[in-house]
C-alpha cells in the first residue's frame, strides 16, 4: 500500500497575542491509499488543526509532513496550490459552494484550474454528478438545493479531479442522521469505487462506526 | 484567457446588484462629466480659434523680420514694400484661398472739436469681408468700397466706441492725423460709411479700418505691414507655413496660433481645469471602486479561502477580482459613452445660450463636440481606473492565509 502521508512530531502551536496555545502537540500518523479514516474528537480537540495540515492549507510548528514521501518545505505557495490542485479534494461542514455558480459549473471549477479541453470537462462533470446522483439538478444554484443535496455537490467537486486524498471537515455536521448517514455511505461508496483516500474529521458516534479507522484526538494528542 | 473566467466575473459583479449599480452610477456620471467637459472645451478651443483666424490673423502672416524683433521708429519702417508679388507667389499653393496685404497704423481721429486716439487697420475691403465678416457685426451703414455711388472719397468705418465718443454718424467727415514714413505729421478727412462691434469692449473704444489706398495715402508710403494668408482648413496651417519657409526666404512666416496669446493662454487654463476635472473625477472613481470591491472581497473571505483550498493560485484569485474591476469599468464606460452621445445630441439641439465670456459682449451657443479621441480616452481612462482601483483589494485578497480565510464569519 502507497504511503499518502506521513506526519513526524508535527506539532502546531498558535499564538494568541503573547499567549502560546498548542494546538497538535508531536503527532505521528501515516494515511495509506485507499483508506477511508475518522478523526474523531471532542471540539478543540485539534481535528481541524490536523485537517488543514494534511490537506496543505496550514503549516506546522514543527515536525516533518512527507506526501507521497516527498517532504513538504512550505517555500514555494506555487508548489503548495499545484498539489492541492491535483491531488487533495476538500468537503467542508457547511458546503462552501460558490453561490453564483450552479451545480455543474460548482463541481467544473476545479478542472478549469487544468488544462482540460471543455468537452473533457463537460464528460467528467457529468459523470460526477451523476455518481453522486444529483445530475438532474445540475442547473440549481446552491440555493435551490438542499443541505443533502449541496454536500453531494461538494463531494462532487472534491473528487471531479481525481484526487489522492478528500479530507471533509465535519462534513455531517450541518446535516440531519438519515442524510448524514446516507453522505457518509455515499463517500464509502467512492472511496472504495475511486480508490481515494477519505479522511473526515467528526464527533458523531453514529457516523465514527462508518469509519474502517477511527484516529482520536485529545487535546491535540492522538490517543488510540 | 478561459471565458469562464469572465463569466464568473460577470456573475460576480451582479452578485450584490444594488452596489455595483452605485459604483456604476458614480463611473458613469464621471464618464459623462469627462466627455461634456472635453466636449465643451474642444468647442470653445474651436470657437476661439475661428474667432482669432477670422477676427484677426488669419492663418498665417508674413511679415519682415525685423518688424518682429525691433520697434519701429516711424511708421512702417519694416514693413513690406512688394506685397503684391508676394501674394502672387503665395497664391499658387493649393492651400491657400487667398492672401492679402494689411497696414496696421494708429493715430488721432477728430471730428473738429474732440480727438481720440485710434488703433487703425488698413485692408482690401472685398478680401478683408471675406475673413472678418465672421466675427465683425455691423452696427449701422455698410463695410468699406460697398457704396457704389461713391465719388472717390476716402471711407472710414468705426468701432462702436470710436463713433459714440466722437458722437459721429453715417455720412459724416471725420479726420485722421498720424505721422507719415518721413516723420512729418499728415491729415486726411475720412467719411464715416460704416459703424461696427469687434464683440471686444477695449477694441470697440480703439478700432477703426481704412481701405488700404486711404492708409497708404496718409502715411506717404507704399508699404505694407504684413500679409495675411487665408487656408481652406486651418489643419493645413503647419503644411502651408513649412512650404511658405521655403519659397519666401527671407520673410518671417508666423502661424496664427503663436500670434494669438489670449488664444494660447484660454487654452493652457481649460487644459489645467479638464486635468484638475479629470484628477477629482479619477479620486472618486477610485475610492468608490475600491470601497466595492473591498466589501466585495470582506463578504467573500470565506469563498476566497474555499477557493484557494481547492488549488486556485493567488495569481488566479487576483486575476478573478480584477477582471471584476474591468467588468465594472467596461459596463460603466460603454453606459456612460452612450448617455453621453446622447447628452451631447441634446444639448446641442437646445440651443442654450452662454453668458459672454471675460473681454466680451457677446454670448455664444452652448454646444459640445463630438470628438473621438475624448471619447476613446475616457473610455480607457475608466478601465484603467477601474482595474487600478481594484487593485490594492484583489491583491489582499489573494494574500489571505487560507486558513485565516476559511475562519472568517
Amino acid at each position: 500500500m502507497k504511503k499518502r502521508i506521513e506526519f513526524e512530531n508535527i506539532c502546531k502551536t498558535y499564538s494568541l497575542g503573547k499567549v502560546l496555545i498548542p494546538a497538535l502537540k508531536n503527532i505521528n500518523l501515516n494515511i495509506t491509499e485507499g483508506e477511508f479514516v475518522a478523526i474523531s474528537g471532542p471540539s478543540g480537540s485539534g481535528k481541524t488543526t490536523l485537517l488543514n495540515l494534511i490537506g496543505l492549507i496550514d503549516k506546522p510548528t514543527s515536525g516533518t509532513i512527507r506526501f507521497e514521501e516527498n517532504v513538504i518545505t512550505y517555500n514555494g505557495q506555487s508548489k503548495l496550490h499545484r498539489l492541492r490542485q491535483a491531488k487533495i479534494g476538500f468537503i467542508f461542514q457547511s458546503f462552501n459552494l460558490i453561490p453564483v455558480l450552479n451545480a455543474f459549473e460548482n463541481v467544473e471549477y476545479p478542472l478549469l484550474l487544468t488544462k482540460m479541453s471543455a468537452q473533457q470537462r463537460k464528460k467528467r462533470v457529468e459523470e460526477m454528478l451523476d455518481e453522486v446522483g444529483i445530475l438532474s439538478m445540475r442547473t440549481h444554484k446552491p440555493r435551490e438545493l438542499s443541505g443533502g443535496q449541496r454536500q453531494r455537490v461538494a463531494i462532487a467537486r472534491a473528487l471531479v479531479h481525481q484526487p489522492k486524498i478528500v479530507l471533509a471537515d465535519e462534513p455531517s455536521a450541518n446535516l440531519d442522521l438519515q442524510t448524514a448517514q446516507d453522505i457518509l455511505q455515499l463517500m464509502a461508496k467512492l472511496n472504495q469505487e475511486e480508490n481515494v483516500s477519505f479522511i473526515f474529521s467528526t464527533h458523531d458516534p453514529q457516523i465514527v462506526k462508518i469509519a474502517k479507522r477511527v484516529v482520536s484526538i485529545r487535546d491535540g494528542k492522538l490517543v488510540n | 484567457m478561459n471565458t469562464k473566467f469572465l463569466k464568473l466575473a460577470f456573475k460576480n459583479v451582479t452578485r450584490n446588484m444594488r452596489r455595483t449599480l452605485i459604483t456604476s452610477m458614480i463611473m458613469v456620471f464621471g464618464c459623462i462629466a469627462l466627455i461634456l467637459a472635453g466636449g465643451f472645451i474642444k468647442y470653445s478651443f474651436w470657437g476661439l480659434s475661428e474667432t482669432s483666424i477670422r477676427g484677426r490673423y488669419g492663418h498665417l502672416q508674413v511679415f519682415q523680420p525685423e518688424s518682429l524683433e525691433k520697434d519701429e521708429d516711424i511708421p512702417l519702417q519694416y514693413g513690406i514694400s512688394s506685397p503684391d508679388s508676394l501674394i502672387r507667389i503665395i497664391s499658387t499653393l493649393n492651400e491657400v484661398r487667398f492672401a492679402m496685404p494689411r497696414i496696421s497704423f494708429m493715430g488721432l481721429i477728430s471730428n473738429g472739436d474732440k480727438s481720440v486716439a485710434f488703433m487703425g487697420r488698413a485692408v482690401n475691403p472685398e478680401k478683408e469681408q471675406k475673413l472678418t465678416g465672421f466675427s465683425m457685426t455691423m452696427e449701422s451703414g455698410h463695410h468699406l468700397g460697398e457704396d457704389i455711388f461713391a465719388q472717390n472719397e476716402d471711407e472710414v468705418i468705426l468701432a462702436k466706441g470710436v463713433a459714440k465718443s466722437l458722437k459721429a454718424e453715417i455720412g459724416d467727415y471725420l479726420t485722421l492725423m498720424t505721422t507719415t514714413t518721413t516723420g512729418v505729421l499728415n491729415a486726411m478727412d475720412v467719411k464715416v460709411v460704416g459703424i461696427f462691434s469687434t464683440g471686444v469692449p477695449e477694441m470697440d473704444v480703439r478700432f477703426l479700418s481704412v481701405s488700404l489706398s486711404t492708409a497708404q495715402t496718409l502715411l506717404n508710403s507704399e508699404r505694407v505691414s504684413n500679409i495675411i494668408v487665408v487656408l481652406n482648413e486651418t489643419d493645413s496651417t503647419d503644411k502651408v507655413a513649412a512650404q511658405l519657409s521655403e519659397h519666401l526666404s527671407g520673410f518671417a512666416i508666423k502661424k496664427w496660433h503663436e500670434l494669438a496669446t489670449f488664444y494660447r493662454a484660454v487654452v493652457k487654463l481649460y487644459n489645467a481645469i479638464f486635468t484638475f476635472l479629470g484628477i477629482l473625477i479619477f479620486i472618486v472613481v477610485l475610492l468608490a471602486t475600491s470601497n466595492t470591491m473591498m466589501m466585495s472581497i470582506f463578504e467573500r473571505t470565506k469563498e476566497i479561502g474555499t477557493l484557494m483550498a481547492i488549488g486556485t493560485s493567488e495569481k488566479r484569485v487576483l486575476a478573478n477580482f480584477l477582471m471584476e474591476g474591468l467588468v465594472i469599468g467596461l459596463l460603466a464606460s460603454a453606459t456612460g459613452l452612450l448617455l453621453s452621445l446622447v447628452l451631447s445630441f441634446v444639448i446641442n439641439q437646445s440651443g442654450i445660450m452662454m453668458p459672454p465670456p471675460p473681454g466680451s459682449t457677446t454670448g455664444f451657443p452652448l454646444n459640445v463636440h463630438y470628438v473621438g479621441k475624448i471619447y476613446l480616452g475616457t473610455f480607457i481612462f475608466m478601465l484603467l481606473t477601474a482595474v487600478l482601483s481594484t487593485l490594492f483589494p484583489a491583491f489582499k485578497a489573494s494574500r489571505k492565509k487560507i486558513v485565516d480565510a476559511l475562519g472568517h464569519i
